[in-house]
């Protein structure tokens, strides 16, 4: 089938099988660089995507349900000041996640703060288990996050 | 000021995953393995194949192809006997994977099947593979003598490791005719080496672009040579640019695993409670093929009886080869060895009474003495202060007899109404770089060369996890040089540009490679202003002749350095579902000068929660048929959520000008302390890990020893 949709802001189209992984797609057919995939279960959130406004793993996602949609990986935060946040905040707390799971730990930071610039404790750690690399301990990555957020905060004025 | 790697070079570089690469008429390459733990090939062959795929198998070799590392080696293509469950055989090699792994219906293997071991035979010697002893003192004078001997036993399983890079190899001809390969790997040149092996060319005609293999738990020092051999081979007998993928499943499946082990060791005690002697056993698995052997022997020989100096001792150590996968991460090569060594304490210390900490400062080396079974004649001076410190700040002394007292007044766990809970305190050393000799044969280089423009070059194969080291060395060259941070450059890597470094892995890289770019900054400093531009420094790494390690004689520094750290442990355990949470870790470490204690402390707590997870959790089940299962993915079973604050405390010294390694000493130190926490926490003396709920359970359930532990 043909598959059209919003890629990083741009409108795209590919075709596909209609249960083919949005995450094979974006890898071997639209090369998207940045793009993983492990376990291709839902679980290790290296294929993680921002689907519809909403952070998910890409693999789950077939491609009849991606037509008509916008998708963003991180190349779409490339040269955006919400990425040069995040980018301080880990670099403030020391935490320097690896090749395979940069691009996904990245995107989740954007999509935890974007959604809320002083996330609730209580869901950050339920959210930040969501990539399950072990190049970092959780505990870094959970402080991380704290600091990219407190960066969007300073940026955005609100204090 | 150290700049770590920013995030968006990270997050822009595109060549870092082999899996996006796409060339013109690519194929992909699928791996046909054994499904036999042991049995000889009689026939293999492909009948009725769809057009456009090939199947490639050990004839297509070049004579005597193998993978090898030192003595030890492993066929690229099993050819006549298989011995593990998931060995390679065979490849197929097409344009579409869905079409290749249908194609896997016409791979035909008719088998010999012989019987399979499974893990090492107890008291056999069936499948032993090397070995060696060593003794000081009069071990039988003091089994003679002695009053008592207790009989300490720890065993460990097959584990998973995680690391979140399933293998992956691309390859292809280039225009001059040479084999190109890009790969995910921490041993460059090693890859170089057997992809020559497999293809019967020189190295000089293989180039391999290595991708940083990142923190894999030592996962991708050898193992990627395999793959990239699988690589190359398809693209040299297609022509074409190949690609092979594992997926999770079949990485788990088919990967290395850290290898089982056992150890006992039978103790003599004197009427005074004192320990007259030892006799140490270890074995451990390493599989159909092992690889490091020589290596493992020597560093669990070395930690036999860990930090502790006693009358006479009698070690020995084997290597066993059984019809399991190979064994390949090596994150903590002697941590089984630190591991059955401070359980030996806590024994010790529970049969005579003796307050757990005391017995270990008694047990240091005295001032003039040295380790058993080495030299540092500083051992004590060294972690004395650090035993001392890490029981103050986790407030050891009164917990551990609190939690005593608890456990005295219960009968038994099951009965208990709630949470039951333990301490549990070790004393562990890292030693950084290979052992004796061995850095010889794998010799690391650096070249530093300053160009006419004022720009200057940094080439070596090593690198590390992290981007601080490479940050430092930056630093370093600016401060010594006087030139700006932005004309220094970490030269590529790759075969052409990098010199051969041995296999990376964090400690070495720390602490060798950092002492090489110092000389060739001193050498270029020195000669700058002397002879013209460019100049080129290359420093090789030479062990002062002194200080090699005699195996034999067991004199000498088996390592170029070692660092040591003193950890303290608490657990929280459930008597009705007997899940073990680790509560907090605290860990004390003597690493010489420390680049950035930032990073250091990180990567010390990440190694401390891997660690936590590999006594607790990981297990890698063998299933029906010798394979390892493929339900239930076992990496994903980290605590997260659960994971303990970790405290890290580096402790420096001002006459210590170097750094001395710290990636592994967690890997020692922390599963040490958490059996002894739980053996507390639980009633029962654990000695099985990675101890799980089931296999506590069962200890709860059939061991009598009820005596506390130190545990």
């Amino acid at each position: 089938m043909r598959v059209r949709f919003t890629l990083n802001g741009k409108a795209v189209q590919v075709d596909a099988e209609p249960e083919a992984r949005l995450s094979d797609v974006l890898m071997h057919h639209l090369e998207i660089a940045s793009m993983r995939q492990d376990c291709s279960e839902g679980r290790c959130g290296s294929c993680l995507v921002i689907f519809e406004g909403i952070i998910v793993s890409s693999c789950m996602i077939p491609m009849f349900r991606v037509l008509g949609t916008e998708v963003v990986t991180i190349e779409g935060l490339f040269g955006s000041r919400d990425l040069r946040d995040i980018e301080r905040g880990f670099q403030s707390t020391g935490f320097e996640p690896c090749r395979y799971c940069a691009a996904p730990k990245t995107l989740l930071t954007h999509a935890i703060i974007s959604e809320n610039t002083r996330p609730r404790e209580e869901e950050l750690e339920v959210q930040a288990q969501a990539v399950r690399c072990r190049c970092t301990s959780y505990q870094h990555f959970l402080e991380a996050i704290r600091n990219a957020a407190k960066q969007r905060r300073s940026r955005t004025r609100d204090i | 000021m150290i700049v770590s790697r920013p995030l968006r070079s990270l997050l822009r570089d595109k060549t870092l995953n082999p899996r996006t690469i796409r060339s013109p008429g690519m194929q992909f390459v699928f791996t046909i393995r054994s499904d036999r733990a042991h049995a000889r090939i009689i026939r293999l062959e492909a009948q009725g194949l769809p057009e456009g795929i090939v199947f490639i198998d050990a004839s297509a070799l070049a004579e005597g192809a193998a993978l090898r590392i030192e003595d030890d080696s492993m066929p690229i293509l099993a050819a006549e006997t298989v011995r593990y469950v998931g060995e390679p055989i065979g490849l197929l090699v097409g344009p579409d994977m869905d079409a290749l792994r249908e194609a896997v219906s016409c791979i035909r293997c008719t088998y010999e099947e012989f019987p399979a071991l499974l893990g090492p035979t107890s008291g056999s010697d069936e499948s032993l593979y090397q070995e060696v002893h060593r003794s000081c003192g009069d071990i039988e004078e003091a089994f003679g003598s002695a009053a008592d001997t207790i009989l300490t036993a720890v065993d460990t399983g097959l584990q998973e490791h995680f690391y979140a890079d399933p293998h992956s190899a691309f390859a292809r001809v280039a225009n001059d005719g040479c084999i190109e390969v890009t790969t995910a790997t921490q041993w460059l040149h090693h890859v170089q080496q057997t992809v020559s092996s497999a293809l019967g060319q020189t190295e000089k005609r293989v180039r391999v672009h290595g991708i940083d293999a990142g923190p894999t738990l030592e996962g991708k020092v050898w193992f990627p040579s395999l793959v990239a051999a699988h690589a190359a081979l398809a693209a040299s007998v297609t022509g074409l640019p190949c690609v092979l993928a594992y997926s999770r499943a079949e990485d788990l499946f088919s990967s290395p695993k850290r290898p089982a082990g056992s150890v006992r060791i039978r103790t003599a005690l004197l009427e005074d409670n004192s320990v007259a002697g030892a006799d140490v056993q270890i074995d451990y698995d390493g599989g159909a093929y092992p690889v490091f052997s020589a290596e493992m022997l020597q560093r669990l020989l070395v930690a036999a009886l860990g930090a502790y100096q006693i009358p006479a001792l009698r070690v020995s150590v084997r290597c066993h080869t059984t019809n399991t996968a190979p064994a390949g991460p090596f994150s903590g090569m002697d941590a089984l060895a630190w591991l059955g060594a401070e359980r030996w304490i806590g024994d010790v210390a529970v049969r005579t009474g003796t307050e757990p900490v005391e017995l270990r400062l008694r047990m240091l080396p005295k001032q003039d003495q040295t380790l058993m079974f080495n030299d540092f004649a500083d051992a004590r001076e060294q972690t004395a202060p650090l035993l001392k410190d890490v029981v103050e700040r986790s407030d050891f002394r009164r917990k551990f007899a609190a939690y005593e007292l608890q456990r005295k007044q219960r009968s038994n766990i099951v009965d208990h109404p709630g949470r039951t809970n333990g301490i549990g305190i070790s004393l562990t050393a890292q030693g950084s770089g290979f052992s004796g000799r061995r850095e010889d044969l794998y010799p690391s280089s650096v070249t530093l060369r300053l160009d006419q423009d004022g720009h200057a070059w940094i080439a070596t194969s090593a690198r590390a996890s992290t981007s601080v080291i490479h940050g430092y060395w930056v630093a370093r060259v600016c401060d010594v040089l006087g030139i700006d941070a932005d004309t220094v450059h970490i030269a590529g890597f790759d075969t052409d540009t990098a010199p051969p470094s041995g296999p990376n892995m964090i400690s070495r890289v720390t602490m060798i490679h950092t002492r090489l770019l110092e000389q060739c900054l001193q050498a270029v400093r020195k000669k700058r202003f002397q002879k013209p531009l460019p100049i080129e420094i290359t420093r090789s790494w030479r062990r002062a002749r002194k200080q090699v390690w005699d195996a034999d004689a067991c004199t000498g520094m088996p390592y170029p350095e070692r660092s040591w750290a003193a950890c303290v442990v608490e657990v929280e355990a459930d008597p009705i579902t007997f899940e073990a949470r680790v509560t907090s870790a605290h860990i004390v470490a003597y690493t010489g000068k420390v680049i950035d204690p930032k990073s250091a402390r990180n990567s010390l707590a990440t190694a401390a929660v891997h660690a936590i997870t590999w006594a607790g959790r990981e297990s890698a089940l063998v299933g029906p048929r010798a394979s390892i299962a493929r339900d239930g993915p076992v990496w994903f079973s980290s605590p997260f959520r659960n994971e303990p604050p970790v405290t890290v405390i580096l402790v420096e010294d001002g006459a210590q000008a170097n750094p001395l390694g710290l990636g592994e000493l967690a890997f020692s130190c922390v599963p040490a302390a958490y059996a002894s926490a739980l053996s507390q926490a639980l009633g029962v003396s654990v000695e099985r890990l990675p101890s799980t709920a089931g296999n506590q359970y069962l200890a709860a359930g059939t061991l009598t020893r009820s005596a506390g532990d130190d545990a």
